[in-house]
């Protein structure tokens, strides 16, 4: 089962953020980075979701589902 | 919950349902105890369990750290030369904010290693450097960007203006300060 290191029987997503204390780079490249990491991720983890809270922009992306 | 008991993961998950416009049923939230997700909510009616965790921009933290491990690693190269070397560049340089700008491919390996030199290269500069303003000096050697040198001035008092119980007040801290110089 999946979900059972998180000892939940809930479906589970991760939530990645930053805070307007960390100055991204004036690129986004570095989200296209995590992306494709979110998305070799996503298969073997427990995750059903994973998104981005971008607080610089207080914008959210899916990176992967 | 009040915000100041509020945990990061919590503020974070907030801030990230309202910029997403997560429909999050009232007093749908909770914070469920290890070894479950962070955060237990009912969103558009159905129970989810999200793990929240701060990113850092990759480029952005690796520099961080680096820079980090660098500040620590001055400290170390200087307490580990000669006594006599020390005290000169102290003598020269005291009282100045001296920064080193390392090219970014320079490995924490590399700048040990160099670090040495760039002492002796404070060493040899000019006591007066750095007197008055900041001043820089660009590419002074291939391992570095540039040397900056700024000298720290105090001209108004520095101490605690605060009482503590049974300590001095104001005034009597004003007067000890005057009466030391």
């Amino acid at each position: 089962m999946k979900n059972e290191s998180y000892g939940t029987k809930y479906p589970i997503e991760l939530v990645t953020y930053f805070w307007r204390e960390v100055t991204p780079a004036p690129n986004t490249e570095w989200i296209e980075d995590m992306n494709r990491a979110a998305q070799q991720l996503l298969p073997a983890s427990p995750f059903r979701r994973i998104w981005l809270y971008d607080g610089w922009t207080e914008s959210v992306v899916i990176l992967a589902s | 919950m009040h915000p100041m008991t509020e945990s990061k993961e919590m503020r974070a998950f907030l801030a990230f349902s309202k910029a997403g416009n997560l429909h999050v049923g009232p007093g749908g939230i909770s914070e469920p105890p290890p070894p479950a997700p962070d955060i237990l909510a009912v969103v558009d009616g159905e129970q989810i369990a999200y793990e929240v965790t701060e990113a850092l921009e990759p480029h952005y933290a690796q520099k961080l750290a680096t820079h980090m491990k660098s500040s620590t690693l001055v400290r170390s190269v200087f307490n580990k030369l000669p006594i006599k070397m020390q005290e000169q560049i102290r003598a020269c340089h005291g009282g100045k904010v001296i920064s080193f700008c390392f090219k970014d491919d320079l490995s924490l390996r590399g700048r040990a290693l160099f670090l040495p030199a760039a002492f002796e290269y404070l060493q040899n500069l000019d006591s007066n450097v750095g007197s008055k303003d900041l001043e820089r000096f660009e590419n002074p050697m291939q391992e570095l960007n540039h040397v900056a040198i700024r000298h720290v001035g105090c001209d108004g008092f520095i101490g605690r203006l605060i009482p503590l119980r049974g300590g001095l007040t104001h005034n009597q801290l004003f007067t000890t300060a005057s009466s030391t110089k």
